[in-house]
């Protein structure tokens, strides 16, 4: 919103000498955002009336000419100029070096083909009086040369418009127009408020309007079950159409809106001065000498002044005649809204309505207007009679001769509901960490319209907390944004502004305090993958789509966790786990890069159904893609790794693909029919670890061998883990080391053999190792254990060793792993 | 007899120059030092000397041999050396071949930037005696909105902004102000200081500097007595440590309904230092972070009686400050799951 600083200072004087930065930091700081600031006319003094004494052709350019000019006070200028009206005789705009010019420049001397030029001629466009750039602007031959060009020509007002972030002004509905503006530049620079707007001004205005007398030609009716908030209207005779006065035309060209004739500006000119939306009608079109103001229920549809056929729902406020609607209440008028040249008699209406209805109508119809983004701020309808008036007082101003018949019509107006806060100086001053003086705090409550009252026997007390006083707030305020004692502490706060406050250390209290557990175990984790896993940590979407689950063949759709506003298909639900996600990430790397290792801390999402909805999981997804070797052995070592870092019990079982496990569903295509490995952590299926099937990764265009691995910690990571290592003395007597090769079938796990080894449950067997796979072809394979003996008592002497060497061969044997020979 | 050991000495020496490998040596050793050797032979002739003869060069000749033994000793050491080294010459490789020189770096590897960053955070926090919390992604109407002091009607709830399920209650949290409520519970007796840092989600047209979802770190602190005065002070220190140099911070109102007063804080463009350039938009100043004294209401909900209590809130972009870090131009890259993007980042 654009905010003329001509237009505060009707209301207010603001202080000299204030730079044009310094005023939008002191209202950025105090009241809302200032984004940007321009200054309308020129710079007060830098542009003047000067008298073109000659015109000479510039040696070097045909189109430029040499313009000798009397700048006052016995001075002359040598200016280049391109305007084809520079003629002698004339006088015209003359800047000085060193003008700084609407559009943002400033002009530098420099030579222009060759010639230096003393200062510039303007046009209107220049001065950012007009779009016209076609000429110099002529003034009256009699102007004084050498005077301030805003002495002599009316529109060029030297006005500094600023641009105010609206996100800033979302909780303050009083401050949509110059009015309600006004008073907080008057409280930020501690001047007086003139309210224009006083007592009597609205004790003369209504006297005009009760002498009329007359039968109100249209009487209003409103549902009480409607978005109304108020509603008044007023009929007023004698009124011609026509072009509005040029200052209330500037005004409204700086606010950013277009002149069009002197009622709907007069219906502007005021929405942005008291910043309620009003409409003034031309009472031809009201049908039936009546207003309703009614909920749509039937109404299907309505045609806006734009010319668009809206579609209604029952639920929409209407504003109608006898007959039909003419506006949807708050944000648009129909066609028949607009004024005709010849209307002699109007009617002003302003009204007020719901601001969450006009939100969600507007929002719905996606029509947001001037007057729909002022309702859904929640605004005051005590304003309401005031801005009657404020456009009551302009219509005779530009019609002396109009009268108002009847009075102010209205029906079921609600009553403004009262606010009062108890508070005190020293609960203020005990949240800002700042006293400023119970003279000052009422001083700044009453400059914003508040009214301070201290109640009557009440006292501070010891602990400081007493209410003492009673802080009346104005309507304006109450409607939204002001609820409760902090909102007064921000109003002090804002306006003695938060740099007066000193800084001031919280007191510390002594406490220990580490990372969580779960922080810990992840940082963990990821420090591992790094280090050890040598992978790269990536990011992917927690949202996926139909189609990325598909072509991954995953079977769980999470569709109870399908987002009901979606912005594409791609991303439309929450994920079921993350191997989808990563097998996309794995296709998008694989286009440029054969071999990497890739791990993600991410959450998946279980749809729970019912009360519970969902449930966050906390996962580890890794993926180690190769071009030839099978990367599923590697993978399998750095997730056992991982494990015994994080200090996590775990054993890692194969596992069946047809029957999955607790991240991988049954018979998923993407499984491996051999290579997948159950994580059993703590004794529960928490991961897997799992060669992708080709078919799969063809879908996703793959190439190579890939392995995934997908570890879940949402539960172990809150339980934290407990170092439970306890040191065991080192052995003093050397042990005995005993390799033996045996012949087993080729698809036997080397585990089971091992694990028969194991089962011995001899005391002084230390170790047993795999140390070498041997394909024998169709025998089957050669299987190389290390095994290691030692008694931590004393040397093992060489009968035992043979003893124990041959139960190891036999126990073998008896379990179908012979010796091989 | 002097003579004869000093020219021994000097042809010992003479001989040694020429000794390259273990056999020569052996033959030097022979020839001077052993049971035949020269030495012995003149030690032999002493027993025709006078005793105070014999004393003199008995002792000038042991005193030689010590010598010409440990000249020996060095050169042996020297030959072996030699040899071995001839071996070593043989497994020469290229030492300048490391991971990062070759053409394939196969596995690189390395933390993302937001966890780099995220990381960096929590350790300042954890410093100041701040608790560092999670929350679930998938949250209901309370813990994002209606505790929050964010009513119905409030334009943060309505579709454009906010990722709804379908059953209309449950919904992607647009912040990690969840956790100041969560927080609360988990904590329930003040004082207390936390933070929360992860991943949000809006409904949002994507493009370089708009994601969907993106990464936010919430914080609270809640005792007794908290001033404005208090959260500058904290606000300043904090900054100065996150940039690692000493800020100029200011603040000015700003609205967000679960606190009361809120602010917009601003610090000091570190670009121009407040003289205004482009970055700052010649003000001067960079809006950075929202915050404020917590509202009284959202005390309430989270079971904090603020009468008794009170305390502030702040909310910091972490993915902005991640992409100034880093100077990275597109915020979609964060979740791009993209190796050359990732690979960039402190990796090893
Ligand atoms: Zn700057």
């Amino acid at each position: 919103m654009n905010i003329s600083l001509d237009w505060i200072k009707d209301f207010v004087d603001l202080p000299e000498g204030l730079s044009d930065r310094e005023l939008s930091e002191r209202i950025t700081l105090g009241v809302c955002e200032v984004e940007g600031y321009e200054r309308t006319g020129v710079m007060p003094g830098k542009v003047t009336v000067a008298a073109v004494r000659a015109v000479a052709p510039h040696p070097d350019a045909d189109k430029l000419h040499l313009a000798t000019v009397d700048i006052g006070g016995g001075n002359e200028a040598t200016v280049v100029c391109g305007a084809p009206n520079c003629r002698a005789g004339i006088k015209v705009p003359y800047a000085f070096l060193g003008t700084s010019f609407p559009g943002g420049f400033t002009l530098e001397k420099k030579k222009i083909r060759g010639i230096v030029s003393e200062g510039m001629l303007c046009s209107e466009q220049e001065l950012g009086l007009s779009d016209n750039h076609e000429g110099l602007l002529e003034l009256a031959s009699d102007a004084p040369v050498g005077v301030k060009l805003s002495e002599v020509l009316d529109g060029a007002v030297d006005d500094l418009v600023l641009d105010i972030d609206n996100k800033s002004l979302t909780h303050r509905p009083d401050l949509w127009g110059h009015y309600g503006m006004a008073r907080e530049f008057a409280a930020v620079f501690e001047k007086p408020f003139k309210d224009k707007f006083d007592t009597s001004w609205t004790n003369n205005l209504k006297a005009r309007i009760d002498k009329s007398g007359a039968k109100p030609p249209v009487t209003i009716h409103v549902d009480k079950d409607s978005a109304n908030r108020g509603f008044l209207g007023l009929s007023v005779d004698g009124v011609s159409i026509g072009e509005s006065p040029e200052w209330m035309r500037k005004r409204l060209i700086v606010a950013g809106m277009r002149p069009i004739n002197s009622i709907v500006d007069i219906s502007n000119y005021v929405m942005l001065e008291t910043g309620i939306p009003n409409h003034i009608f031309d009472r031809s079109t009201i049908e039936g000498g009546k207003i309703v103001v009614r909920r749509a229920g039937d109404e299907q549809t309505f045609v806006t002044l734009d010319e668009q056929e809206r579609k209604l729902i029952p639920s929409d406020t209407l504003v109608c005649d006898a007959g039909n609607p003419s506006a949807i209440a708050g944000i648009m008028g129909g066609l028949k809204s607009s004024v005709a040249d010849d209307t002699s008699g109007i009617m002003i209406e302003v009204a007020n309505w719901t601001d969450a209805e006009i939100r969600r109508t507007s929002t719905r119809l996606g029509l947001r207007t001037d007057a729909s983004q002022r309702y859904e701020k929640s605004l005051d309808s005590r304003q309401l009679e005031k801005t009657v008036l404020r456009i009551f007082e302009l219509v005779l101003e530009l019609n002396p001769e109009a009268t108002a018949v009847g009075g102010i019509q209205s029906d079921n107006m609600p009553d403004p509901v009262e606010l009062a806060i108890e508070t005190s100086p020293a609960r203020i001053a005990a949240v800002l960490g700042e006293d400023v003086g119970e003279k000052r705090l009422t001083g700044i409550l009453e400059a914003l319209g508040f009214i301070v009252k201290s109640i009557p026997g009440a006292v501070t007390g010891t602990d400081g907390k007493g209410k003492t006083h009673l802080i009346h707030v104005p309507t304006w305020r109450s409607t939204k944004d002001i609820e409760c004692e902090a909102d007064i502490v921000e109003e002090i706060g804002r306006i003695i502004g938060y740099d007066s406050i000193t800084p001031v250390s919280p007191a510390h209290d002594i406490e220990a305090l580490r990372l969580s557990s779960a922080k810990i175990m992840t940082r963990k984790a990821q420090d591992y993958m790094v280090l050890r896993g040598r992978a790269l940590e990536v990011m992917t979407y927690p949202l996926v789509g139909e189609a990325l689950l598909k072509k991954a063949s995953w079977p769980i759709h999470n569709e109870g966790l399908v987002l009901a506003n979606a912005l594409t298909s791609e991303h439309d639900r929450m994920r079921p786990s993350l191997v989808p996600s990563l097998l996309e990430a794995t296709a998008n790397n694989r286009k440029e890069h054969d071999i990497f290792r890739i791990f993600e801390v991410g959450r998946s999402y279980v749809d729970l159904g019912g009360e519970n909805f969902s449930r966050d999981l906390h996962q580890i997804g890794v993926v180690f893609q190769e071009t030839k070797t099978n990367p599923f052995a590697e993978l399998a070592d750095t997730m056992e790794g991982l494990l015994s870092y994080l200090g996590l019990p775990s054993r890692m079982v194969p596992a069946d693909p047809l029957k999955g496990n607790s991240l991988i569903p049954a018979a998923w295509a993407g499984s491996h029919p051999h290579e997948m490995v159950d994580i059993q952590v703590m004794g529960r299926s928490r991961g897997v670890i799992l060669t992708l099937h080709p078919q799969v990764g063809r879908a996703f265009k793959i190439k190579g061998r890939t392995a995934l691995a997908v570890l879940d910690l949402t539960e172990v990571i809150t339980a934290g883990v407990k170092d439970k290592t306890v040191f065991k003395p080192l052995d003093r007597f050397p042990g005995s080391d005993f390799d033996i090769t045996v012949v087993t079938p080729a698809e036997t796990y080397a585990v089971e053999v091992s694990a028969v080894v194991k089962g011995m449950k001899m005391k002084e067997l230390r170790s047993v190792g795999i140390l070498d796979v041997f394909d024998l072809g169709e025998e089957g394979k050669a299987l190389t254990l290390h095994i290691e003996f030692r008694n931590p008592e004393k040397t093992l002497d060489a009968a035992f060793i043979k003893e124990a060497e041959d139960k190891v061969i036999t126990v073998l044997d008896k379990a179908g792993f012979p010796l091989r020979s | 007899m002097i003579e004869k050991l000093k020219s021994l000495e000097t042809s010992f020496k003479k001989v040694l120059k020429e000794t390259d490998t273990e056999a020569k040596l052996a033959d030097l050793k022979a020839r001077f030092l052993g049971k035949k050797g020269e030495l012995s032979a003149i030690l032999k002739s002493l027993a025709q000397a006078s005793p105070e003869e014999r004393k003199t060069l008995g002792q000038a000749a042991n005193e030689m041999k010590i010598r010409l033994t440990g000249k020996m000793d060095e050169a042996k050491g020297a030959i072996e050396r030699t040899i071995i080294d001839s071996k070593l010459a043989a497994d020469w490789i290229d030492i300048t071949l490391t991971g990062s020189q070759r053409a394939r770096s196969v596995k690189e590897s390395g933390l993302h930037p937001v966890t780099i960053v995220q990381r960096e955070l929590e350790d300042i926090f954890l410093s100041m005696g701040f608790d560092i919390l999670d929350g679930p992604h998938i949250e209901n109407d309370f813990y994002n909105f209606t505790a929050l002091n964010i009513p119905e009607t409030h334009p943060a709830r309505d579709m454009q902004d906010t990722f709804w399920f379908k059953d209309m209650k449950h919904l992607l949290r647009t912040h990690t102000s969840t956790i100041q409520i969560r927080g609360m519970e988990e904590k329930k007796y003040p004082p207390f200081k936390f933070v929360a840092p992860g991943k949000v989600f809006r409904s949002e047209a994507t493009d370089a500097s708009h994601e969907a979802v993106f990464h936010q770190m919430e914080g609270m602190l809640i005792g007794r007595d908290i001033t404005v005065a208090h959260l500058i002070y904290f606000e300043k220190t904090l900054l100065s440590e996150i940039f690692k140099r000493d800020v100029e911070i200011r603040l000015r109102p700003g609205f967000f309904p679960f606190v009361e007063p809120g602010f917009e804080l601003d610090i000091q463009c570190l670009i121009c230092g407040g003289k205004g350039c482009k970055v700052c938009k010649q003000t001067g100043w960079v809006e950075l972070l929202p915050c404020g004294m917590t509202h009284p209401n959202v005390l309430r909900h989270g079971g904090i009686d603020p009468e008794e209590y009170n305390g502030f809130a702040f909310g910091l972009g972490l993915d902005r400050l991640v992409m100034m870090r880093y100077g990275i131009n597109d915020i979609r890259l964060l979740h791009s799951g993209s190796i050359d993007f990732s690979r960039q980042f402190a990796t090893c």
